[in-house]
């Protein structure tokens, strides 16, 4: 564990602080409340729309099309579930690195035992804790479908292990961003920059030569999200979710590296 | 404890340390002394290892900052220039959480974060939020997070920078404690400030060591004569001539003073001579009326302003030959 010397503190810590941090006990509350208001609007739509498709069978005596209600609420839900992780993420991340920067806490990182790697990981490791804690709430509401007799158990433990994913990559891109500023507010503005870079990147795919079309659908992070929430684990999106975070885990490092070379201005 | 060879740190083309070298003997309390901008915190950031030198020779008990610096981290506790405290942590978790992170045993950090918090006279304050602390406290848990893995080196950069008089006495108290077991190097931009505290100063200038001796032996070098201010009622001029002609005499001005008709003289005396009695005589014995006189010692300020105006100046020559 010499590499990531360190990090357990740091994470402790880290999650700690969120903890006794207003801002994150306020932003706790908006998003579980969001997500239930989601989550009852969803549900009391594919309920109305599923005792439609019941009424028009009784009528019409066709067979086998009756509408899978919670199929369909666990996919919307969780679509709308990865819509606001964009905006929740680089807030949990702005202040990972910027704050410590600016704060001048960095110099006691740079001068304890500790690696780069470690702050890193450290870092990491407390914001993605605090994002699995508040997403386990989300998670529990599916059980209320239970009261009606049918659930979709495993397309929402899927789902939500792509939420999960999903979040890990969103983390480290937003992690670096804090790490090349050193202003919570510019992080935040510049990681939703970056998260939408990465969401929407898709979007003109198709006017591009389409030897290109296919690397740029696989860049967009929602594409790979497409199957989880139907229940499908796939090699291709499981690769997606271990490349993206490394690749800006690596560029986080690179930036500590760089720190430590160059030294923060002592403000 | 501490070697220092030839530093150089550039940023870009401009060199905040350039070319530094001084020696700190175990157990020695030292002051790093320069104006704003003078390299002092570049200096001391190299020695915590925090950051590389661009070149020379940087060591703390033997061990190199850049080739061993867990070696030299493990000895070194360090001050910034502004405390590292997380805000909403308070004080004896905060103490916890660096215990853990400067590698204190498991066993041992219980102990260690309660002597750092006694030493530091904080026991009353250690479940407070450091938000909700003033200035000088946050100062002593600055401290004590730098005391708390036992390292035998302190660095200090500028401790005692905006506190109020009482804190200052604190801190410096504080300060003087700890230096007897520990190695210290304390920075500060004014020299009255550290005089009390320190046996020892290195002055530095843009980045280099313009003078590195004893407070004493400083203000004897550098210090000159007294300077002597004497008040006298009579005819201007009579005294313009006369007083820069007596020995011992090395300068002398005379302005009106707050009294109308009595004249202040501030003179400057050469080194090592009282000229008290010989401008007293002389200014009865002119027929003047010697009405008051007080001598004061060379300050360390001017001590240090002469010093750094010095190199200045001869910089400012060398440009102008260039
Ligand atoms: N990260 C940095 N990037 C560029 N220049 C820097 C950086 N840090 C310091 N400097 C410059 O290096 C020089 C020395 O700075 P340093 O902070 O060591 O001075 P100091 O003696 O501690 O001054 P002060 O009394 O103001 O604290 C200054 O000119 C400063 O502007
Ligand atoms: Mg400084």
């Amino acid at each position: 564990m010499r590499f990531l010397r360190g990090g357990w503190a740091i994470c402790k810590r880290e999650l700690h602080s969120y903890f006794v941090s207003p801002v994150a006990y306020a932003l706790l509350a908006i998003f579980w409340l969001a997500e239930g208001i989601f989550f009852v609007s969803i549900l009391g739509y594919w309920a109305a729309q599923g005792r439609n498709a019941d009424a028009r069978v009784q009528e019409f005596g066709a067979e086998g099309n009756l509408l899978n209600v919670p199929a369909m609420v666990a996919g919307s839900f969780l679509d709308v579930t990865a819509l606001v992780l964009m905006f929740v993420v680089p807030i949990i991340a702005m202040g990972l690195l910027s704050e410590e920067k600016r704060r001048g806490t960095m110099d006691l990182l740079l001068t304890s035992p500790v690696s780069n790697a470690g702050i890193m990981w450290g870092k990491f490791c407390g914001a993605y804790v605090f994002l699995l804690f508040m997403l386990t709430p989300p998670f529990l509401f599916q059980f209320v479908m239970d009261f009606y007799g049918d659930n979709e158990f495993g397309t929402f433990v899927t789902g939500f292990l792509g939420l999960a994913l999903m979040s890990a990559s969103m983390l480290a891109a937003t992690l670096w961003v804090s790490s090349i500023t050193k202003n919570q507010v510019v992080s935040a503005f510049a990681g939703y920059g970056v998260l939408m870079v990465f969401w929407f990147i898709d979007a003109p795919a198709n006017l591009l030569p389409s030897i290109y079309q296919d690397g740029v659908r696989w860049l967009s992070i929602h594409n790979h999200f497409g199957d989880f929430r139907v229940g499908v684990i796939s090699g291709r999106d499981l690769n997606y979710f271990v490349w993206f975070p490394a690749f800006f885990l690596f560029l986080t490092y690179t930036a500590l590296e760089s720190i430590r070379w160059r030294g923060v201005r002592s403000s | 404890m501490i070697h220092v060879e030839n530093l150089v740190k550039r940023y870009g083309s401009n060199a905040a340390v350039d070319g530094v070298s001084f020696d700190v003997a175990a157990g020695e309390v030292v002051g790093l002394l320069g104006p704003n901008g003078a390299g002092k915190s570049t200096t001391m950031r190299i020695l915590t290892g925090a950051m590389p030198p661009t070149d020379g020779i940087a060591e703390v008990a033997g061990h190199d900052v850049v080739e061993a610096p867990l070696d030299v981290k493990s000895r070194v506790g360090y001050l910034p220039e502004v405390p590292p405290l997380y805000p909403e942590m308070k004080v004896r978790s905060f103490l916890k959480f660096v215990a853990e992170l400067k590698g204190v045993p498991r066993r041992d950090r219980k102990a260690r974060v309660e002597s750092a918090l006694s030493r530091c006279w904080l026991e009353e304050r250690a479940d407070q939020p450091i938000e909700q602390l003033s200035k000088g406290y946050k100062q002593r848990v600055g401290l004590a997070q730098a005391i708390l893995h036992d390292p035998e080196l302190l660095i200090l950069d500028e401790p005692t920078s905006g506190l109020d008089p009482r804190q200052i006495i604190e801190v410096r108290q504080l300060i003087r404690d700890l230096a007897g077991d520990h190695t210290v190097v304390l920075s500060s931009h004014i020299l009255s400030e550290i005089s009390a505290s320190v046996q020892r100063v290195v002055v530095i200038n843009e980045g280099k060591v313009v003078a590195a001796d004893s407070v004493d032996e400083l203000s004897r070098r550098f210090g000159g004569g007294d300077q002597v201010t004497v008040q006298v009622r009579g005819d201007a001029d009579a005294l313009r001539r006369m007083l820069p002609s007596l020995p011992g005499v090395a300068d002398a001005r005379i302005v009106e003073d707050v009294e109308s008709d009595v004249w202040r003289c501030d003179l400057s005396a050469a080194p090592d001579t009282d000229v008290r009695p010989r401008v007293a005589a002389a200014v009865v014995n002119a027929g003047f009326e010697l009405i008051g006189m007080t001598r004061r010692e060379m300050g360390l300020e001017e001590i240090f302003l002469r010093l750094t105006d010095e190199v200045n100046q001869d910089a400012d020559a060398e440009d102008q030959a260039a």
